[in-house]
């Protein structure tokens, strides 16, 4: 245990040092602090406070928050709907737990037959749904994270509407979804370090100055595949994905121990 | 056993085309990946037999009670619950047992929404054991669970048991 403790110290700090001295000495990013800004870049930092362009100005000097709350402001507040939409719907299944009386016996019996027969399907559709989130991110809304998050409501209603044992009968364990959730991170990182590899730039998607390393931009078909953008999405949905059923499983964990008491 | 996954893995994919809404062939070949991860965990819950599922009988049954249900049944009931409302017609408010004897989980769930769906009545809980619904009614001057199940299920019940039941 103490020996595996050292390894795991040791190559951690290994892994820091490479990463640092790749970013600052050999510049696996480009260069370290680019002189020359994106015309993006260029145009947020003009306006997000500048008392001259009179109806363009944040009036904020924190250039995250400008962008975020005043030009995309909709966005972020949709954003916030969304997880505000999605906690109401979590008591709403767990309302039963929260506001009655704790049963006597100490047994989940997880909410009625109607409920169950149709939450099978939701859960399908579910999953459907969220993983084509992160196999078309490229070309319609959606993507990894949010694909991931709706995945998530999958093992919600499997421990709220059912219980902790069916969710372990369907194969969703925790060591699994934390399996899952690793092993897609070290994708999602092998993705980020191709180029690298390759002799381009750390996250590098398209050609750059500097390095002719192209991740593949068309399916066959002429379909956008966004270079990295696909694998990115797609690698991140399902370490999103596990990350969250882990947690969902550990909180159905904590509130059948409750229940237990 | 794996019919079962077979049969909710090409639905899925039939979803995801009717999710999208296109077809090219990146779609043609994402759409089977996509569809077997959501059959290898939900594949064996979703459906018990699968046959049922392939029954193109079944499935036109299941249009033609949508129609009959959202033209028919819906718009009727509406007009009741409007009379009552304005005073043309009297109204028995309780809580009626009401008997049912389907086999499938999707026949009792069919049947209950459909109550529940319809103004008038509502399915307030459930006894799978015994066969009962607990059905919140307007009209509730019985309280016999077959003469209740005669005036509230018999309207769905063909049909409910040509789509679901064997």
């Amino acid at each position: 245990m103490r020996v595996t403790g050292l390894i795991a110290a040791i190559s951690i700090l290994i892994v820091l040092f490479a990463l640092a001295y790749g970013l600052v000495v050999l510049g696996i990013s480009g260069p370290p602090a680019p002189v020359k800004l994106r015309l993006l870049g260029e145009k947020y930092l003009y306006y997000m406070i500048n008392p001259a362009t009179k109806y363009f100005t944040a009036e904020s000097p924190e250039g995250v928050s400008a962008i975020l709350w005043d030009y995309r402001g909709l966005d972020t507040l949709y954003e916030t709907m969304v997880l505000f939409g999605a906690i109401i719907g979590a008591i709403l299944v767990y309302r039963e737990y929260l506001y009655s009386e704790p049963r006597k016996t100490g047994k989940i019996y997880g909410l009625s037959h109607i409920v169950r027969t149709v939450s099978k399907i939701i859960i399908w559709l579910t999953i459907i749904i969220a993983v084509a989130f992160g196999f078309t991110g490229q070309i319609t809304p959606g993507g990894g994270f949010i694909g991931g998050a709706a995945f998530a409501v999958a093992p919600v209603l499997l421990v709220l509407v059912y219980t902790l044992g069916y969710a372990r009968r369907l194969g969703l364990t925790h060591r699994r979804a934390l399996l899952l959730r690793a092993s897609f991170l070290l994708l999602l990182l092998l993705v980020i370090v191709t180029p690298l590899i390759a002799g381009g730039y750390i996250f590098q998607n398209q050609a750059k100055p500097g390095s002719a390393f192209s991740f593949p931009g068309r399916f066959i078909d002429s379909t956008p595949l966004g270079g990295s953008i696909f694998f990115l999405n797609l690698f991140e949905l399902f370490a999103v994905a596990g990350a969250f059923t882990v947690a969902f499983i550990l909180l159905g964990v904590i509130a059948s121990l409750k229940e237990g008491e | 056993m794996r019919a079962r996954y077979i049969a909710v893995w090409l639905a899925g994919i039939f979803i995801y085309f009717l999710i999208v809404a296109r077809i090219t062939l990146f779609d043609l070949v994402v759409a089977p990946i996509i569809s077997m991860v959501a059959a290898l965990i939900m594949g064996g819950e979703v459906v018990k037999k699968p046959y049922k599922a392939f029954s193109p009988k079944r499935w036109l049954y299941g249009l033609a009670y949508m129609l009959y249900y959202l033209l028919i049944v819906e718009p009727t009931c509406h007009l009741r619950v409007a009379s009552m409302v304005l005073g043309l017609r009297d109204y028995r408010p309780d809580i009626v047992e009401v008997s049912f004897d389907y086999r499938t989980d999707y026949a009792i769930a069919a049947t209950a929404n459909s109550i529940t769906n319809t103004p008038g009545t509502i399915v307030v809980d459930i006894d799978p054991r015994n066969k009962k619904y607990y059905v919140h009614w307007l009209e509730a001057y019985t309280r016999d669970p077959r003469v209740a199940r005669e005036k509230i299920i018999s309207v769905f019940d063909k049909w409910i048991k040509r789509i679901f039941e064997d």
